[in-house]
Formats: C-alpha cells, structure tokens, sequence
C-alpha cells in the first residue's frame, strides 16, 4: 500500500480510530495484523518472506540469551538470514551478471543466468532493522525479548516498514512494551507532520520527478541543461525521502510512538561528514555502530581509519542499489569525507571555525553532494562518463540557453517550500515553550497546514510515482 | 445519552450547519425571489450595462446604461471594458453551450460563478464555447467585455441540451434587471453557491464532539480548527467553471470527411511512429489510409475516437485498426480521472451512457471516494491545470522578465513551444523515454490477466456492436512492447495466456488479430523512444506484410 493513496489515507484513519480504542496490549496485537495487512496489501506471498525473517531472528536473539555457548554460532545463523535474504533478494542477478561479464571478458566459459525474482519492498530495511536487533542482543546492548508479538510489531511496524527509518530495537521496543496515552499535542504535531509530508512527495518531488527525468532521457543535453537536471534531482530526492520519512512519522506520532529522526536539514551541511550526520540518519548511524565501530572505527591508524570509512561508503552504495553505479556515489562520498579529515588537519583550526566561511562552506558542501547526485540518478556507467565529459562552453542546440533557465526557475520554485520550511524548522528551535515567538509559531501551523492541502489539492503531479528509496 | 452528547456546544454546531446548508440550497432562489424578479419590468427585455473605462479600475462604473434589443453590445472607445447583466431563462435540465463572439475578449459568468474567460492574446475575432448544466428557470448572466482597440463587440450564443446548431440570446431573451445594485446581487449568488461549506464544517465539529471520546481531551475550539484547517482549501480553491468541456474533436472529423480514407488507424503517439499513412497508401495501391491520435491515450480514447470521429464523419472505412500493449484492451478506466477527465469529456457528447457504464463499473471503492472529494468537494481537477499554469507561468516570467525590448508577450509562447519540442519523442534517448512514457500497468498499479473476465466490463464489446451495426470491419494489432538488446522482450506467462484468450476472442467473433511481438523484423534498432518506432516507413511495409490476408 502506497503512502500517497487513497487507500492509505482510509487504512490510517481506520486504524486510529479502532487502535485508540483498545487497552494497551491489544493495541500491539492490533497493529501487528494492521502491519501485516499494509506489507501484504499488493503482494501477500511477500509475507512469508518477512516473517521467516522475523521469526528467525527473534529465535536467534533469544537463543543467544538461553544457551550462552551457542550465542556465536546463533549471531552467525542471524546474519546468514537476514544478509542472505537480503543476497539473494537484491544482489544475486548483479553477481550473477557481473561474473558472467568477466568470464566473458577473460575469454572463459560464460553463462546467462538471473533469477529474476521481485525485490520485496523494504527489504533492505527490515532485514537491518532484525540484524542490528540481534547485534545489541549479542553484545549484551539490548535484552532480548520474550513477547513474540512486541517484537514482531517492532519488525511489522507499518509506518516504517517500507522505507524506515530504520529504527533501533532499544528506541522502538519500550515504545511497544509501555502503555501509550492520546496526548493531543502529539496528534497535532503528527498531521502537522503527515500534511508536510504529502506536500513534499507529491507536489515537490513527483513534479520536480517530471522534468528530471525528461532531462536525463534527452540523447544530447547540454553541459547547463543536464546540470539543471542534476540540481533538480538534488531537491526531487530530499523531498521525496523526506515526504516519506515525515508521513511515517506523522503516521507513527498520531498512534502515540516517536520514530528516530531521519533529515535534520542536510543541503545546509558544512562538510560532507556533516551531511552525513543529517541525511538518511539512521542508516549513517547503523553503518557507524554495526560496521565502522566494529572495524576499528578512528582508532586506527590513518591507512587503516581511510580504509574503514571507504568500506563504510561502500557499502552505503551498495545498500542503496545493486547497480555500479550505487557503488560509485558511495565511494564518491567516501573520498569527500576523506578529503576533508585532510583538509582539517592542513588548515589552521582558526579559519576552519571562522563565522564567516560558514556560508562558503554550506554551499561548497551543497554543490559537492549536487554533483555526487548524477552518480546516484544515472543508472549507465557509460552515460555518466559522457555526462563528465560535456564541457560547459561547447556550442548547444539553438534555444537552449533560454530553455535552461526556464527548466532553473522551475527547479526554484518547486525547492523554495524545502527552503521555507528549513527556515520555519530553523525558528520553531529556537522558540522557547510560552514565548511570543512560539505562540506565534502555534498560531501559523493551522493556516499552513491548510496551504499544504491547498498545495497538495491543487499542486501534485499528475503522475505520481512511488518513493524511490521503495526500491531499495 | 450521556450529558456530553446534550451538550449546548453540539446543538449550536448543528443549528449552524443545518442554517447554512438550507441557505445553500435555498438561497439562489430567495436572491431571485426578493431582488431580482422584482426588479424586472414587463416588457422591457435588454441588457443591463455597467461601462468602465479600464478593466482593472472597475469601480464605480462611468456609466450605467440600458442596451434595449440588439443582437450585439458594443463598446466604441478604445481601452474600455463593460459588464452586461441580464436574466434568461432555461427551459429544460441539461448541459447548455455556451458560445461567445467578441472582439477583443470576453468573460462569461452564470449566477455568480465564472463560466469561461478567453484569451487576451486573440484579438478581433475571438469565440469560445463554454458547457454549463443548467436547471430550469431564472439565471442571471454576466458578460464582461473589454475593448483594448478602436471598437469592440460581443455576443452571445446558445445552444440548448442536444441542440446541435447555436441561437442568438439577443437583448429580446433576457430581461433587463433595473437595479444599480446588480453587481452586489451577483456576487450574493457567489457566496450563496459556497454555503454548504461551512455547513459542513459546523455539522463536522458537532459529529466530532459526539464521536470522540472526552478522554482525547479535545474541545470544540480544537475540533473547529481541524474542520478549518481540513475545509479551508475548498473554499480557496477556484469553483470549476466548465461542466463539460466543449467537443473539441470536430477538425478530426473535417479531416477524415475530406481524406475520406478506406482504412484507419486509432490509437496513441505508438501509432504515430508506426505508420506512415502515405506509404501505407502507395503499398495498398493507393488506398487511401488516415490515422486517428490521441497522445497519451488508452481504451477509453480508442472507444471514443471511434463512435465520435471516425463514425460520426460518415465516411464508411472498409476497415479500423485498433492498436493497444499489455492489458490495456481490459483497463478501461486508464487515464480517464482527475485531469484526464477534461480529454475525455472534450471527446464526448452531453450524453455517453455506454462510458459512463464502464467507467463506473470498474472503480474500486477508493476510487469512487476519491472521485468524490476531487471533484465535489475539493473541486480539484478544475482548479488543478489553473495552479500549474500559474506557476508555469512564473517560471517564464522569470526566463523572459518583462524588461523593454525583452517582448514577453511575444517570446514567452515561443520558449513554451521550444521545451515542448526539446523534450520531443526524437530528442529521446532509447529506454530512458520510458521514463517519461506512460507505462500502461503504473497506471492502475497490478494489471489484470483475465481477459476472459473483464472483456465484458471494458469497451469492447461496445466497439465491436457499432462496427457491426455499421458495417464497418475492425483489425485488432498487438504493438510489441521495446525488446532487449538480445531479442524480444521477456513475456509473463500470465501475459502469454491473455493473449491466447484475446486471439480466441477474436476469432470467435471473425475480427483479424495480429501480435507482432516476437516478430523477428522488429529488433531494438527499429526503436526510438519507450516503444515507439524509430522508421514508421519500414514499419509500415512491414504491417503490410504481415496483414497482406487483413488488406486483400
């Protein structure tokens, strides 16, 4: 069930009225099956698939608890299940490919095979959601728990099932275990929430999708006109996880739960790690606790650190598609954040805090992550080259110029709300609970959640598509 | 009951919303009932005119004038506009055309809504159609003229429910309302049309105090607020102004009578690249061969195209080609909602029980709710084409600012035309024209695969009914989908086994079909964009070989 339907809308509205009239553990009952009946919507079969990896994990977890001696070899039972369905689900037609690619290439034997099965949506999610469950359980983090249902629930929880965030078993599961109370602020913050959320996948992102991907469908675009198209991607991509993420969290803040937060404003980053701390959250987070820490982190050697965070990117890449290209923007961002542990070390400590490079910086950092994007939304490796080799003064088509900067107003003005609402985002922080600046703010969030469904209503994109990160 | 539900709060919500929905569905006729009917004189037919010597400075008027019978008003001073009021009569239920002859623009409006502006761009001889369903009874008309050159003139046309030809609605057919205050009287039926509005946020708060539990703590001020916030756009939104968009289709059918083809084409922008109607012609000895496009068009176009171009033109084809991919055959609601329905009702007549059928035959629950709030309660697909031009339009301002010697009037249509033809289907690149070509299964989410199923509720059976009832042969063609680079592309057996029914459908029924997937002439080279064909002159001979039995 797609967030932006109809149907959706009528399941949520559904469910809150029957789940705020239950008693605390019929309610997780309720929204388990409610979590079974959202994955299922399209494709029942896909449940099978789930809840193997549901069951096999919470019977690793409480395994390791229950015979201590076997805890390694239940770790590694968990990581075979949930990295192998994850192998066999999203990777194995890209290894199968590539290694009939280079036996071709090294004049070997070759072969033909894929196997062509669906990627379930949000695999990627709720297969790193149990692993990093029973990667707390293992380390002794986290108690496993006993009640199948809450931790089901946890794995099932259907505002996140599909594209995360991917929360922490030790964030979510009190959330489950505790009794919820209707606190009306929260319900309030949670449509505010819902309402930015729809505005930006549909009005913001499926527009912006229209023109990008007319852009990259052109045969000969000029250097100006593709960049147009890169720019417009950069702000398609952060309203379309961002919708997504903030409808699950409205979804999630109206049944009483606070989900981890998964955007804190990442194109006003200063660097590129910085940018990492703010886009996709928590995946950067998982990555950082479940493979970077684990490797030795910073506490390396330099060869050793610099191997660490490329491994770490690489991965990211990898995560996101099973395409060369993923791969390619990961290690991309990898060499970035390198680069800049070189460049702290080269550059005096005064001028790298220095007030005054902070807007250089953000926009520095804006167009580096800008560029890292065609990597990202170019699928051919071969088509990304070209790109990098169009030259920004070779003669274009007749018009272009004039057709660019039209294609740049409408890029504009279809990322000025992401502007408008960094800027809310920036003085809602700052307001104090009781002061004039907040009650101001309290007043003007009903005119615009109004000007959101006005905008949602008369705006969205004819051709509304699914979120991208739904594939990965 | 508990004392919750007795509770003053809930009675005054609901004497308020029961007070503005009676005033909704009364008050237009209380506003002609005590002030406007009043005012008319026996005997006295005319317009009521307001002249301005600016469009945009229209208060007071500079004159206020009687137009006594006359077919036509006029403005005679250069950069005046004027409003003409006047109250007619229809006669039956039904959907009026609506048609206006001016010279330099005009705007329309009926009982305080707006129902056509035309264009300032055009000058001197400017007409519209414009569709309204009317009731029985009283209307008041407005008509707004403006005059930017030396003299000016309007008129104004109708044509009453499955009347085809337009009659004069000359100062003879309305009655002259005498009164100064007519313009307030106007927007009065505005406001009166928007009443049910907060009725139903009143009623909303009442059901919502009833229904929640006081544990929620919320009150009424909460409750009012959610119903204003969730209401607040529908009343900002523009009302719809067009009932029915206007037939548009007529030049195709001047075409056809005047090429007077033996056979045609129907279909989308995927028949466009296949046929190359003048080679076809030359290998068919000179037949001659027409094409019937609607880009961007499936099943429910087709059927369209067929009853209300090629049989409306009368010109008796020896045979039809019907072209479709995937299940399309039995989707018949894909692209009919939401902005679409526009297209289709500028394809369709007044009446089209057999569309209406199928469409409503095949929504889903949800899709009938949504139809419901997008297009009574929102009034969205209306208003959904004006926001997007705004911004277009701001996007172009920007480009071409309005800076002298930039002539924005004059290069922003240009520029339009440039992206327009920038991003057309040659500039694409193979596959990735997917990505801005409709895929016909995103559409509707899951194709079906029973064809056996669902051919009853699609169109055609309809089609195959008004073939026969006109003699007219129908060929049915299969386009193949963009193959791979290594062959033709992958088929769902699911898909394989539709087509197996299709076939025996077919030949049931003694109607040609061709599936030119798999066709070994038609590998990847032969693609431009998505699936649209690179040589519609190589296609063509090929279609002539493969349907030499069909063409004998």
């Amino acid at each position: 069930m797609s967030f932006t339907s109809i149907e959706y809308l009528m399941f949520l509205a559904a469910a809150l009225v029957v789940y705020w009239l239950l008693g605390h553990r019929l309610q997780n009952v309720f929204l388990l099956l409610a979590g079974v009946v959202f994955y299922g919507w399209v494709n029942p079969w896909l449940l099978i698939l789930l809840g193997g990896v549901v069951l096999a994990s919470y019977a690793c977890a409480l395994g390791m608890v229950a015979r201590p001696q076997w805890r390694r070899l239940l770790l590694w039972a968990a990581l075979v299940v949930c990295l192998g369905t994850l192998g066999v689900f999203k990777y194995a037609d890209f290894f199968l490919s590539n290694l009939g690619g280079l036996l071709d290439a090294l004049g070997l034997p070759t072969f033909h095979a894929s196997l062509k099965l669906i990627l379930p949506v949000g695999i990627s999610f709720f297969t790193f959601l149990c692993l990093g469950y029973c990667l707390d359980v293992y380390h002794g983090r986290l108690q496993p728990r006993r009640s199948l249902v809450d931790f089901a629930l946890m794995a099932c929880f259907f505002p996140t099932l599909q594209a995360g965030p991917i929360e922490r078993g030790g964030h979510l599961l009190p959330q489950i275990e505790h009794p919820r109370r209707f606190d009306p602020a929260a319900f309030r913050d949670g449509l505010f929430l819902l309402a930015w959320g729809f505005f930006q996948k549909m009005v913001v992102a499926d527009n912006l999708s229209l023109l990008v991907n007319k852009i990259f469908a052109l045969k000969d675009p000029d250097f100006w006109l593709l960049w147009t198209g890169v720019l417009g991607f950069t702000f398609q991509i952060l309203a379309d996880f961002s919708g997504y993420t903030d409808i699950a969290r409205g979804s999630a803040r109206l049944l009483g739960f606070e989900l981890l937060r998964n955007f804190d404003q990442p194109y006003l980053s200063h660097s590129p790690a910085d940018f990492w701390r703010r886009w996709h959250m928590s995946l950067s987070y998982w990555l950082r606790d479940y493979i970077y820490i684990p490797l030795g982190g910073s506490r390396v050697g330099p060869a050793r650190a610099g191997l660490n965070i490329l491994t770490v990117f690489f991965v990211s890449g990898l995560w996101h598609g099973a395409n060369w290209n993923f791969i390619v923007w990961g290690l991309y961002h990898g060499l970035l954040v390198l680069a800049e542990r070189w460049w702290r070390r080269l550059v005096p400590r005064a001028l790298q805090e220095a007030a005054w490079t902070a807007p250089f910086k953000v926009v520095f950092t804006f167009a580096l992550v800008a560029f890292g994007w065609l990597f990202f939304r170019e699928t051919d490796l071969g088509w990304i080259a070209r790109y990098l080799s169009l030259s920004p003064l070779a003669p274009s088509e007749a018009g272009d110029h004039l057709i660019t900067l039209y294609l740049f107003y409408t890029v504009l003005l279809y990322s000025l709300p992401l502007w408008a609402h960094a800027a809310y985002d920036r003085l809602a922080r700052r307001a104090r609970p009781g002061t004039g600046l907040a009650r101001r703010l309290l007043l003007f969030r009903p005119l615009a959640a109004s000007l959101l469904l006005l905008g949602v209503l008369t705006l969205s994109s004819p051709a509304s598509g699914v979120f991208i990160y739904f594939q990965f | 009951m508990t004392a919750r539900r007795l509770s003053p709060a809930i009675l005054i919500w609901t004497a308020l919303g029961l007070g503005f929905l009676a005033l909704w569905w009364w008050g237009q006729a209380l506003v002609f009932r005590l002030a406007l009917l009043p005012s008319v004189e026996e005997g006295k037919p005319g317009w009521m005119v307001e002249s301005f010597t600016n469009e945009f400075l229209r208060r007071p008027p500079w004159r206020v004038a009687f137009a006594p019978a006359s077919d036509r008003l006029h403005l005679d001073k250069h950069d005046t506009s004027l409003s003409a009021y006047g109250i007619w009569r229809a006669s039956r239920p039904g959907l009026y055309r609506f048609l206006v002859i001016c010279d330099d623009y005009a705007d329309l409006g009926l009982d305080g809504r707006s129902v056509g502006s035309m264009s300032p761009a055009q000058q001197a001889y400017n007409l519209d159609e414009f569709t309204v369903r009317l009731e029985p009874g009283p209307h008041l008309i407005k008509l707004d003229l403006h005059n930017a050159g030396e003299k000016g003139y309007a008129a104004l046309l109708v044509a009453e429910p499955d009347q085809l030809d337009h009659e004069m609605v000359s100062g003879r057919a309305v009655a002259f309302p005498d009164l100064s205050n007519v313009h307030n009287w106007w927007l009065m039926l505005g406001w009166v049309r928007m009443l049910w509005l907060p009725g139903l946020a009143c009623l909303c708060v009442a059901a919502l105090i009833i229904l929640l539990p006081r544990a929620a703590g919320l009150g009424w001020p909460a409750l009012a607020t959610a119903c204003l916030v969730l209401l607040a756009p529908a009343a900002l939104i523009p009302p719809p102004t067009l009932d029915k968009a206007p037939f548009s289709d007529r030049g195709i059918i001047e075409k056809l009578q005047l090429e007077q083809p033996r056979y045609v084409f129907i279909g989308n922008s995927i028949v466009e690249s296949q046929v190359d109607t003048k080679r076809l012609s030359e290998l068919l000895g000179g037949a001659k061969v027409s094409t019937v496009i609607t880009y961007g068009g499936f099943t429910a176009y087709d059927y369209l195209m067929f009853k209300n171009v090629v049989l409306a033109a009368d010109i008796h084809p020896k045979q039809v080609f019907f072209v479709f991919r995937g299940t399309t055959l039995t989707q018949p609601t894909l692209r009919t909602e939401g902005e679409f329905r526009k297209i289709i009702e500028s394809m369709s007549h007044e009446r089209e029980d057999r569309l209406d059928q199928v469409l409503e035959g095949r929504h889903t629950w949800a899709q009938r709710v949504e139809a419901w709030l997008g297009e009574r309660v929102f009034t969205v697909s209306a208003s959904r084409e004006q926001a997007r031009s705004w911004l277009d339009q701001a996007a172009l301002f920007l480009a071409i600012p309005p800076l002298p010697g930039n002539k924005p009037q004059k290069w922003r249509p240009r520029l339009k035309a440039a992206v327009n033809a920038r991003f057309g289907l040659a500039m694409l690149r193979g596959a990735a024209g997917d990505l801005v070509e409709a895929d016909p299964a995103a559409d509707n989410g899951r194709p079906d695969y029973d064809f056996a199923g669902n051919v009853e509720y699609s169109f055609l059976p309809a089609i195959i009914e008004l073939a026969k009832a006109r003699s007219v042969g129908l060929v049915f063609m299969r386009a193949q989908e963009r193959p791979g680079p290594k062959g033709p592309p992958p088929q769902d057996p699911r898909l394989t086994r539709y087509m197996e029914q299709v076939r025996a459908y077919m030949a049931e029924r003694g109607i040609p079909f061709h599936d030119f997937t798999g066709d070994p002439e038609l590998p990847l080279s032969m693609y431009a964009s998505g699936d649209h064909i690179a040589d519609p002159r190589r296609y063509s001979e090929i279609l002539h070989r493969r349907l030499q039995g069909v063409f004998r």
